[in-house]
């Protein structure tokens, strides 16, 4: 479930860092919305917590729920491929929005 | 390696490859390697797996559409679960380079995530792991087809690791290679002990969490004796352990060999062995253990299958038994219901002390129309052969005469109905309370047998818990109170004339086997696989020797001197014993 950062492969690259605003966390409803979203994009979409190097697959839900990313704790974005900037932007914004909840 | 402890339900060794079937996986797992040739289509077979469950989903959340998104979104997640490539990666892994079957391999790779998620220091995610294991179900489902294996497919000897098990899964295991059990929860009375009992095969209940903590295949010793379960055990530890289960072996196979040899002693006297059983099944074995009959048949497991099992299927099950003991003796004791076993619904409801509550025969006369249709039952079945009856937990006089005064009248509601029944059944009592044990002389006259059971007998004799661990070490069958005890009921049933058995655990403990032969003893009832044994140590000695020792034990103050001195008797008379 780790992979080395790093391992992203095209041409543009994107990085975002985002805290989570929505008091529940990275819990089933918006990890189901967060990786839905991700799996729009081309680009390759990597997470981790900030300060805790593991990197995981944005676009597997498992793989996203399995960081534990509670309120107040800080998602890095990264993405590589042709649409990497949209896709950060775009997670990025769904993140801060709270998933819609609050 | 890991130990855990439970409570010992069976006793004996078993080494064994662990088969796992934690809690609400309901698809037994057990490690299956396959060929290289044939990973291929275990992977194919898993991917259409993952496929299906997600479209199942869809089904289900176009199902429920128009019921608010709460309930969809619930499902949405469990499908962005299934359809994340890490789960379909490491299958794939597990299946490819691990050659597991497909099963097996989606069990690992849930695992894996199981432990992650309790592991880290987030609620959000340890809330998480139900949803994982509906996901596993949902996903194992389709794997298997639908059906659950069923335990009879087992090739090879395994040792089942349970969260717990429903009836009809302990029933499937009866025939099975399975060597032992341990299960996350239940007493000396759930399913698998009894199943454990049934089968003769090690088992320890109520280990906590241990079906979560252990993967399908590893290697696991169930110590009966001890109540402990150890998890990947040191090479020394397994050594140990695999040298005394030969040794077990080797000497059963020896009592075994010898078990049509009257039971005997040098100086010419006849003791009758007896079994006690818990399921119809097991009378085969008891025979082929060389017992003369069953001399305890307890009763409450069919109130565990069925709640209030009707007259016929409860007549059906006796007959049977009845039947294939060809006439030897069958000791039917009614509904023993409550406390340390099976409770009946709403029994112990604001009970505060249920060993001393409503339990046994105090239930089945507040539940007349309960217990009439099981007396009719047995009356029916009566005429089979040699059947008996038993009253547990007699405790005054009054209730000895309640019991009675409902066997007449279900045998009259019989005779009224023309229905055949032996009219003069034997009635006895289990002599298990203290003040049965006192008054032993006045209700041997109302009955026309006795029966010790000395399990409750010691705990009611001393006031001790036995599960407790805190007081464990004050319950003493060797103790001069229950020694005084048993002597005076021993004594009071001679003199009367009436038959007495004693169908407790002590009457297969080799060192009591002894001493209560030397007290008068002439019937034990044991564990069908422990006839063999009582056998071999009555013909061992002369009934001199045994009264010697029983006279010797006289003047012990405690329990612990007592024990020591029967054990050194036995080792000088009974040598080579395990």
């Amino acid at each position: 479930m780790t992979k080395k950062p790093g391992a992203l492969s095209g041409n543009d690259t994107a990085e975002a860092v985002v805290q989570i605003a929505n008091r529940s966390g990275l819990h089933g409803r918006p990890t189901t919305m967060f990786v839905k979203l991700a799996s729009r994009f081309k680009s390759a979409i990597k997470v981790h917590c900030t300060g805790q190097g593991k990197e995981v697959d944005g676009k597997s839900a498992l793989a996203v729920l399995s960081l534990g990313m509670e309120y107040g704790k800080k998602l890095c974005i990264r993405a590589k491929g042709d649409d990497a900037r949209e896709a950060v932007a775009a997670l990025g914004a769904l993140v801060r929005d709270k998933f819609k909840e609050d | 390696m890991h130990t855990y402890k439970g409570i010992p339900c069976m006793t004996g060794i078993a080494v064994g490859e662990a088969l796992v079937m934690p809690r609400d996986v309901e698809h037994h797992i057990h490690r299956r390697q396959v060929a290289p040739d044939e990973a291929a289509r275990e992977d194919e077979k898993c991917r259409a797996a993952l496929a299906k469950a997600a479209e199942e989903i869809d089904r289900e959340i176009e199902q429920l559409r128009g019921y608010g998104n709460d309930a969809s979104e619930i499902f949405e997640f469990h499908k962005a679960l299934i359809l994340s490539p890490d789960l379909a990666q490491a299958i794939r892994t597990h299946i490819l380079d691990g050659h597991m079957s497909a099963e097996y391999a989606l069990f690992t790779a849930m695992r894996r995530w199981h432990e992650h998620f309790n592991g880290l220091n987030s609620q959000t995610a340890a809330q998480k792991v139900h949803d994982l294991v509906d996901v596993e179900r949902r996903i194992m489902r389709h794997l298997v087809g639908g059906a659950m294996l069923g335990f009879g497919s087992l090739g090879r000897e395994v040792v089942l690791v349970a969260h717990t098990l429903t009836p009809s899964q302990a029933a499937s295991l009866r025939k099975t290679k399975i060597k032992g059990f341990a299960t996350d929860i239940g007493g000396q009375t759930a399913h698998t002990a009894i199943m454990a009992r049934a089968m003769a095969v090690p088992a320890v209940v109520g280990t906590g969490d241990l079906s979560l903590r252990i993967r399908g295949g590893q290697t696991v010793i169930i110590d009966g004796l001890k109540g402990l379960v150890i998890v990947d055990p040191d090479s020394a530890t397994l050594e140990g352990y695999r040298e005394q289960e030969r040794r077990h072996r080797a000497a059963f196979d020896a009592l075994v060999a010898e078990r049509d040899l009257p039971a005997e002693t040098i100086d010419g006297y006849q003791v009758e062995v007896l079994a006690n059983i818990e399921l119809p099944e097991e009378v085969e074995m008891a025979l082929a253990m060389g017992a003369r009959g069953v001399g305890l048949y307890r009763t409450e497991y069919l109130y565990e299958e069925c709640h209030e099992p009707s007259e016929d299927m409860q007549y059906n099950v006796y007959h049977e038994v009845a039947r294939s003991l060809g006439g030897r003796p069958c000791i039917i004791r009614t509904m023993d219901l409550g406390a340390d076993k099976f409770a009946h619904e709403g029994q112990q409801d604001g009970e505060r002390n249920p060993f001393l509550g409503s339990r046994s025969i105090r239930y089945s006369l507040q539940r007349p129309e309960l217990f009439m249709v099981q007396l009719r039952a047995i009356l029916r079945a009566s005429v089979a052969g040699d059947v008996r009856i038993l009253f547990p937990m007699i405790s005054v006089v009054e209730e000895l005469r309640e019991a009675k005064r409902l066997l007449a009248r279900a045998k009259e509601e019989l005779a009224a109905g023309g229905i055949p029944f032996r009219p003069h059944i034997p009635v006895g009592i289990m002599v298990e309370v203290p003040s049965a044990a006192l008054t032993v002389g006045q209700l041997a006259g109302e009955v026309d047998f006795l029966s010790i059971g000395t399990n409750d007998l010691v705990q009611y004799s001393l006031a001790v818990d036995r599960v407790n661990q805190r007081v464990a070490h004050l319950y003493q069958p060797g103790s001069p109170a229950i020694m005084h005890l048993l002597r005076h009921i021993i004594a009071v049933a001679q003199k009367l004339s009436k038959g007495v058995c004693v169908c407790g655990e002590m009457s297969a403990d080799p060192r009591f086997v002894l001493l209560l032969l030397g007290l008068g003893l002439r019937e034990y009832s044991v564990a069908p696989l422990a006839a063999p044994l009582v056998k071999h140590i009555v013909r061992s000695v002369s009934l001199a020797e045994a009264e010697a020792i029983a006279e010797k034990t006289r003047a012990m103050d405690t329990a612990e001197k007592c024990e020591a001195f029967m054990s050194e008797r036995l080792a000088a008379l009974v040598p080579n014993l395990m």
